[in-house]
């Protein structure tokens, strides 16, 4: 390719013109065709068995004008090809309208590509779906060569400079003398029309400019729901976008940008168009100067950060994250910057065809949205996963407990107070827990704050592969006075259920549920997470015989008043103590309740914090209610966790004690928007959500309340690396 | 898209104040941009978590293996055919490892594809943690006529006096880097006194073809054969200062910036050779300097490449394909005219995060049909 446009070009003397040429030649053709082609789905009838055809036609459009257009398709297309015939017609029918801004401005469009092209090739971990797209746009011919024309070096040569920080700018600068060297003078072009990634405020748009803002702030509301701690860990580096200069700088390349081509289009402007070209290039160099980022892990910054910040377009993107830059620009940019707010000045006082600048600017706003749109879909992904996997300290410490557990069963783990478990006149706490850590924080929260922890007896239900990580923990750590036991459930379970159905409903879940709130105005669906009894809750009265009236705590929980006055609570009869969530009716969760009647007006409740009469449970028999509802032919193809909510609610929907407001808070474990001074007045603070403490995803700012009631010193914790 | 398009051409013709327009349409694509920007970094952020977690169909298979060899008498705890752990002439393999599955595949395959298994002994290092439920999938799942051996890192008195001293100094965040299985692969000397020649295979790869055509590779009198890295224009290019930092005038004295690189995941060793020339003991030397300041990246392979300067020999490229952790690129004639694939990068096979074109070559190796798998809710 490049000795096709090397022909007409090789006269020294003629360096502006042979910037034209190298410009027009493909511009004119590849340009059109790359993004039709793909607009059509024929990026395959692209593949030209001549690419050197496209010369002279490239040539004659340019030096001619408009004449010659009729044959661009004769030409440089052969015409047994089917698809190429299509594209032939586009072109044709496009010709007349052709002009070489739209050949620059295509070239935006490409040199975006291009862009996409190195991102997506050197991404070490994309999705597959990204590769592939990657690849799509690797195969269409000539790219490569587009790109190096374009001054973005292209895939060969940017692995030779995919070195160490230190090499970096050096490498950098390596490329874009070598290129000076050929004298392409091509590049300006190049660099007149990079990827959307430069803007910001400044005087030009300083009405727009609070409107950016107020954009993103809308989009962050959106991601804290669903992207977690990291909003957080975003908004830290967003501050380094503030810095006023880097988006002064940003907006006046992207101005200069949208108004180059139009300036360029008139022949009396020339000087203006070199000025503004210069200063443009000028600036995309100083932008490309400054991009380390010491704040990537280290993986993402050696491997394909650096391969593809040698393509200077995305050096102005990341470079934004450094903070480098702020040291660099302040220093060195401000002559420059002013230079530039002048070429501006001046282009503007020249009137423009606003066709053309709107056009670009709808086209980068398009190809961004897009790839906007991508990464969106990568990262909730991403997220599920983070939520649903476990992180690799927890493995190790319910391994090593296990492994540590059969080593030392030499010992008698069974503490001399087992005499406790079944006195109905101890204080009795549930909770059913497979994870050792939150399960430990429930108990020792629950015991700092209670008055006399020695009548407090804590029974840790967990299933079959937890069991013997817990059977050791709770005989290592002692908690005050408190007696703690360890059940396994499968014991229990196994006589009533098979295994299989079980299995699921072991122990608690959540019930995501998503609905739209008719008290508030807003048309937004609403998410709440409502925790739910599980099968085995229902066991509880025949898995206690003796006791009356037991606490049941979900392991998400942190204590932080002292329980005891839940014990002297009369509750009239009721079965359940349980705060309600008034939010949310059963009326509101009316399709997942089936057929059945109920009042619409009753509010949920969670579980959580729940007082349970068992006395009072025996007497109406509620398990068997709950295993009739529960039976019952359920709703389409319902879950069954959906199944046991319902039978739940239904079950209960008499029989709740609402408890006081201030017992518990829930939330903690989705929703950001909680106030300090009710978390720190709640007694019982529920992390329901996804963002649980113990993950690396939770919301920092309420990992600390669960924290401190870690034992951190623990040598098993600290062999297992577990810093929450 | 194609709505907003239609949306902004209509308002551009109903509303022609140009400056305006451009301005609102700059301040979209500024969010737009913004949004790309934040988009990108998220995701990275979140891969990069996501390879820290276990799946959780793992962490069960891990447990029920472990209650289960605890259940068993100390004499079912044995693997037969002992007598050939230190018979040099066998063809031994090792492998470090704390990943049952990963293990599992590397022995199945290795073995499946070999024409004369019964010449074939693995040695399975892993740690004090892993070692009961390794033994545990190894003593129920023999590799045929295969001799396999589970070795705990623990049992290593001498590892842990060498190796400990130095490192638990200098406690860095990344598990991944002070691991100690990850370097144990520098005292297979000490490993296996017995032995002669060894090929070490990382856990994440998968072989695909008999290998016993390495045994007979010349070597020149090298200690270490292993595939190269140093072709500049292919994914796996690496260079020496990409890990080690030149600007030392130490490490600048010493090697030379241009030498070619290799790459670990499958590397034939001449233990002998490794006694002779006493490499355990620079690799020491090195581990120790590099604590003083920053002469390498954290990790195995810079350590590799110097520890092993001028003592390594080029297999030919058709033994190991690298990248199948982070490429997405790698053809499949590419892949499957491998002898062994390296899925090295974050993107593990077992991870829900890897490459999906590329589970399959090591999928086929998982027995997901055994009862334990399907417990524990591992399918394919």
């Amino acid at each position: 390719m490049k000795g096709g446009g090397g022909g007409g070009v090789s006269v020294p003397g003629k360096r502006r013109w042979r910037g034209l040429v190298i410009g027009v030649l493909f511009l004119v053709i590849l340009s059109m065709l790359v993004p039709l082609a793909f607009l059509l789905g024929v990026h395959n009838g692209f593949h030209s068995p001549n690419p050197d055809g496209y010369v002279p036609v490239q040539h004659s459009s340019v030096s001619n004008g408009g004449k010659d257009r009729s044959t661009i398709s004769d030409a440089d297309i052969d015409p047994k090809n089917d698809r190429s015939h299509h594209i032939n017609d586009i072109v044709t029918k496009l010709a007349p309208k052709f002009s070489k801004v739209h050949c620059i401005m295509l070239l935006g469009m490409l040199a975006w590509h291009c862009h996409a092209l190195l991102v997506y090739h050197g991404l070490t971990q994309p999705a597959p779906w990204i590769a592939q797209l990657g690849h799509k746009w690797a195969v269409l011919p000539g790219f490569h060569q587009i790109c190096n024309m374009l001054g973005v070096v292209s895939l060969d040569v940017l692995t030779k400079f995919t070195n160490g920080t230190e090499n970096q700018t050096t490498d950098r600068n390596a490329v874009h003398s070598s290129q000076h060297k050929k004298g392409t003078s091509v590049e300006p072009h190049a660099l007149l029309q990079p990827p959307p990634n430069t803007s910001g405020t400044n005087n030009v748009a300083k009405v727009e400019g609070t409107e950016y803002v107020k954009g993103g702030i809308d989009e962050n509301e959106n991601c804290e729901l669903k992207f977690g701690s990291y909003c957080l860990w975003r908004k830290e580096h967003r501050e380094d976008m503030k810095d006023s200069m880097v988006k002064k700088l940003k907006d006046q390349l992207f101005v200069a940008r949208a108004y180059y081509p139009s300036i360029a289009k008139l022949p009396s402007q020339s000087k203006l168009t070199r000025e503004l070209r210069q200063n443009i290039q000028e600036l995309e160099r100083v932008l490309s100067e400054s991009a380390t980022d010491p704040d990537l892990p280290p993986e993402i910054n050696h491997t394909w950060l650096f391969k593809f910040c040698d393509c200077i377009h995305c050096m102005a993107e990341w470079s934004t994250l450094s903070r480098h830059i702020k040291l660099i620009f302040n220093g060195m940019i401000g002559k420059k910057s002013q230079k530039m707010e002048a070429a501006i000045v001046k282009a503007k006082s020249f009137p423009v065809d606003c066709n053309n600048v709107d056009k670009k600017l709808r086209q980068i706003f398009d190809l961004t949205e897009d790839e906007a749109n991508f990464h969106m879909k990568q990262s909730a992904f991403l997220y599920q996963l983070a939520v649903q996997t476990m992180p690799k300290s927890l493995h190790c410490l319910s391994m090593k407990l296990t492994v540590e557990y059969f080593k030392s069963t030499a010992l008698d783990m069974e503490p001399s107070q087992a005499n406790k478990y079944s006195n109905p006149l101890l204080h009795h706490y549930v909770i059913f827990s497979n994870n050792v850590l939150a399960s430990s924080v429930v108990i020792n929260s629950t015991v700092m704050h209670s008055e006399e922890s020695k009548s407090q007896v804590f029974h840790v239900l967990t299933d079959e592969q937890n069991y013997f990580a817990m059977k050791l923990w709770f005989f290592r750590n002692s908690f005050k006075e408190a007696t703690v036991q360890v059940l396994n459930i499968e014991k229990f379970s196994l006589d009533y259920h098979d295994k299989a159905t079980l299995s699921h409903m072991l122990l608690p879940v959540e019930f995501r549920v998503s609905f739209h709130n008719f008290d508030d105005s807003s048309t937004q669906d609403r998410t709440q997470y409502l925790s739910i009894f599980s099968d085995v809750h229902y066991l509880l009265p025949e898995i206690f015989p003796s006791l009356k009236k037991v606490v049941v705590l979900d392991d998400d929980i942190v204590v932080q008043k002292d329980l005891s006055a839940l014990w002297n609570l009369d509750m009239g009869g009721k079965v359940n103590g349980a705060v309600q969530f008034c939010s949310v009716t059963l009326g509101l969760l009316k399709s997942y309740m089936g057929e059945n009647n109920f009042d619409k007006k009753i509010c949920a409740w969670m579980s959580g914090l729940n007082i349970l009469d068992l006395a009072r449970w025996r007497e109406l028999d509620l398990t068997k209610s709950y295993r009739k509802l529960a039976r019952e032919v359920s709703v389409g193809e319902e879950s069954i966790e959906a199944a046991a909510l319902r039978a739940s609610l239904l079950t209960f929907q008499d029989l709740i004690y609402a408890l006081d407001g201030v017992w518990a808070l829930s939330g903690l474990g989705h929703n950001y928007g909680l106030d300090i001074q009710t978390i720190k007045k709640a007694a019982v603070l529920h992390y329901n959500g996804n963002m649980k403490p113990w993950l690396d995803l939770g919301i920092p700012r309420y990992k600390r309340h669960w924290k401190k009631f870690l034992n951190q010193e623990d040598q098993f914790l600290s062999e297992c690396n577990i810093h929450p | 898209m194609k709505g907003m398009e239609s949306t902004l051409y209509k308002a551009s013709r109903v509303f022609p104040d140009c400056p305006v327009m451009a301005t609102k349409l700059r301040a979209m694509a500024y969010n737009a941009e913004e949004l790309v920007r934040l988009q990108k970094n998220q995701a990275s952020y979140l891969t990069q978590l996501a390879a820290r977690t276990t799946p959780k169909g793992l962490h069960c298979l891990a447990m029920q293996l472990t209650a289960e060899y605890f259940s068993l008498q100390p004499e079912e705890r044995q693997f037969p055919n002992q007598q050939k752990l230190h018979h040099p002439n066998l063809y031994h393999y090792v492998v470090f490892s704390d990943n049952i599955m990963a293990c599992a595949v590397v022995v199945n395959s290795t073995v499946s594809s070999a024409m004369e298994p019964a010449k074939i002994v693995f040695h399975v290092v892993t740690d004090s943690l892993n070692f009961p439920a390794i033994s545990m999938w190894f003593l129920f799942n023999p590799p045929g006529k295969a001799t396999i051996q589970v070795q705990s890192l623990d049992n290593f008195k001498w590892f842990s006096t060498k190796y400990d001293s130095t490192l638990k100094k200098h406690n860095t965040e990344d598990p991944r880097f002070t691991s100690a299985l990850n370097h144990l692969r520098f005292y297979l000397p000490d490993v296996f006194p017995a032995l002669n020649k060894v090929v070490l295979l990382d856990h994440d790869v998968v072989v695909q073809s008999d290998l016993s055509g390495l045994w007979s590779v010349d070597m020149k009198g090298k200690v270490n054969g292993a595939v190269e890295t140093c072709k500049v224009n292919e994914a796996s290019f690496r260079r020496m200062d990409m890990f080690i930092n030149f600007s030392d005038p130490l490490v600048a004295k010493r090697f030379d910036v241009n030498a070619c690189t290799w790459a670990f995941g499958m590397n034939l060793f001449n233990l002998r050779q490794w006694r002779r020339r006493n490499l355990t003991s620079v690799y020491h030397k090195y581990l120790q300097l590099g604590y003083k300041k920053p002469l390498w990246k954290a990790g195995s392979l810079p350590l590799g490449w110097i520890t092993f300067y001028k003592q390594t020999v080029a297999l030919d490229r058709r033994w190991q394909l690298l990248g199948l952790g982070y490429d997405s690129g790698i053809t499949r004639r590419d892949i499957e005219r491998a002898a062994v694939i390296h899925y090295n990068g974050v993107m593990k096979p077992w991870l829900d995060i890897g490459i999906s074109k590329y589970k399959g070559y090591w999928g086929r190796h998982v027995k997901y049909d055994h009862p334990f798998l399907q417990r524990c809710n591992i399918h394919d």
